[in-house]
């Protein structure tokens, strides 16, 4: 409601005290935004309200399943956002400072993975990497199999939540003003240590939240991981797998309410520990 | 004012691309309207039937004969593992019929007073060991699948035919001629608990996986691609097939008579043709 105030005392601002237009504008905002916030609000507070009635949940959210699941799920995600770091940031950089023939359609190439169902990702790998698939097959030959294997979990994570880290900087390095590395560079600041010192700093927002986005992403994988890796506890039963395995089980809800409330919880910590650690003065920059 | 135009363009051509998407796939969902009445009172409406995957093929068939039949009907079915029907129609999910690859799960919602009356058997089914038509893991007898490097996929455990393959994996540990290392051997080779009969049998159809537990009838739907290792008749399960109208059904006439339908003569008909065991 204290938004709503607030909204309302700016239209009334503008437009005059008692104004009859700015006060439907308003309404014509702030209730579509009410309803939104309910409406994503009300499934999560029924999780935790179904979870608290049910005897069965508390027990079920310490379980060696849950904590297995749990533990992989932290793993392979942690181990994915690396792998994009690692790959994603330089091509972002390039995406972002270098125009060469193609940039354009490699942009849309690296967006795809986005928009794309993850259970077309999951076939997609399948028939790449799989046992049969295009370069599957030989990997197969030297004795190399990723099908019903963490590493697979990986691949799958990586393939549909890279892109939101690239994206995120691509745009972060594009709205950093080049004066800034071209000065570093005439003061005799080597091109390397630039990007370190320089540029990287100043995308910080950027490369945070895509970081975010993309650990999230990875985290809450399910189509293709169930694909591609399959489903085997420990091994490549991730925290979703493991939320659909128990709803389909005689442990029925109880058992997906506590991974999901998990889950949430996890999920949840992170973003909140992103919003304080971006809000904090960073001196210099 | 130039940009915003742009942007309202290209929204409407986005609109514009769904609907004639939606246009483009709706005639195929459009129900046939009714031509000819049969029965003295015709039956109406739609029923929703929640069937076992392994019977996905068999009951598409036997619900065309059943609208051919009565033309007023329409029926949707949802295929899944028998264990996630179950909990769906335990959280209310619309159905009005419940078909079920095992006892279990349909004594489940039995137990919770959601099916209507006593459920009806209506057939019966064989589990089979599949393999890869390459067979590159060199799999001739059960006992090959506790063989070492061998990657073996079966259904959840909750899922009938994961169950079952369970069961049978115990029984054949049982006999001296396998012995109790076998169990765990085999277990050992298990890659993948998938979510229901169809993903082990596509994972094998793939050569992802060297060998998995499926039902015969499911062999005989991708005989292609499969071949098929037979188990004991000693250390083998049936599966029994219980169908029964859902409690809060909507349309309970008519799904009642496409149970009738199932285990008469049209849908047992069927039902043998796609490799299926006759109920009693």
């Amino acid at each position: 409601m204290q938004i709503a105030c607030l909204v309302v005392d700016r239209a009334v601002d503008r437009r005059g005290v008692g104004n009859p237009r700015a006060w439907s504008l308003t309404w014509l905002f702030v209730s579509p935004t009410l309803l939104f916030a309910a409406f994503v609000l009300v499934p999560l507070v029924a999780l935790g309200i179904r979870g608290w009635q049910d005897g069965e949940v508390a027990g079920r959210l310490t379980s060696p399943f849950a904590l297995q699941a749990l533990r992989l799920s932290v793993v392979t995600s942690t181990l994915s956002l690396a792998l994009a770091l690692v790959l994603g940031v330089p091509a972002a950089y390039l995406l972002a400072r270098v125009r060469f023939p193609g940039h354009r359609l490699l942009t849309i190439l690296v967006e795809l993975p986005m928009v794309l169902p993850p259970t077309v990702a999951g076939v997609a790998l399948l028939v790449a990497f799989g046992r049969r698939g295009i370069i599957g097959s030989a990997l197969s030959d030297v004795g190399l199999e990723l099908a019903f294997t963490t590493t697979a979990v990986v691949l799958a994570q990586l393939f549909v939540a890279a892109p939101f880290l690239v994206r995120s900087l691509q745009a972060g390095f594009e709205a950093i003003d080049p004066t800034y590395e071209d000065v570093s560079r005439t003061l005799g600041v080597s091109e390397w240590r630039t990007f370190w010192r320089v540029t990287l700093p100043l995308a910080r927002p950027a490369l945070l939240s895509g970081a975010v986005l993309c650990w999230t992403r990875a985290l809450s994988e399910l189509g293709a991981t169930l694909i591609f890796a399959g489903n085997f506890e420990g091994r490549t039963q991730t925290m979703p797998l493991a939320i659909i395995t128990a709803f389909e089980s005689s442990a029925g809800l109880s058992g997906s309410i506590a991974l999901s409330l998990v889950l949430l919880a996890v999920a949840s910590m992170l973003l909140v520990l992103v919003r304080f650690a971006h809000l904090r003065p960073r001196g210099d920059l | 004012m130039r940009m915003s135009t742009r942007w309202w363009r290209a929204a409407v051509a986005a609109f514009g691309l769904a609907a004639v998407l939606v246009a483009a796939c709706g005639g195929a969902t459009m129900p046939a309207a009714p031509t000819t009445t049969t029965a003295s009172t015709p039956l109406t409406g739609t029923i929703s039937v929640f069937a076992a995957s392994s019977l996905t093929e068999v009951f598409k068939t036997i619900a065309a004969d059943f609208q051919r039949a009565n033309p007023g009907v329409t029926v949707e079915f949802n295929f899944a593992a028998s264990s996630a029907l179950a909990t769906q129609i335990d959280q209310a999910a619309p159905a009005d019929v419940f078909a079920s690859a095992d006892a279990t799960n349909m004594t489940r919602l039995a137990d919770k007073s959601q099916i209507d009356g006593t459920p009806v058997t209506f057939a019966k089914n064989l589990p089979v060991i599949v393999i890869p038509a390459d067979n590159k893991a060199a799999i001739a007898t059960p006992k090959d699948l506790s063989k070492a490097g061998v990657k073996l996929v079966l259904a959840g455990p909750d899922v009938p035919i994961g169950n079952y393959a369970r069961q049978i994996i115990d029984r054949l540990a049982a006999t001296p001629e396998y012995g109790a290392a076998y169990r765990d051997a085999t277990l050992k080779n298990l890659v993948s608990n998938e979510q229901n009969v169809r993903a082990v049998l596509t994972k094998i159809e793939l050569g992802e996986a060297d060998a998995g537990i499926v039902y015969q009838t499911d062999a005989l739907v991708a005989r292609e691609k499969v071949k098929t290792v037979a188990i004991p008749e000693a250390a083998n399960v049936i599966a029994v097939y219980p169908i029964a109208v859902v409690k809060t059904a909507k349309n309970k006439v008519a799904a009642a008579a496409f149970i009738k339908f199932v285990t008469g003569a049209p849908g047992q008909a069927a039902l043998k043709a796609a490799g299926f065991d006759a109920a009693s």
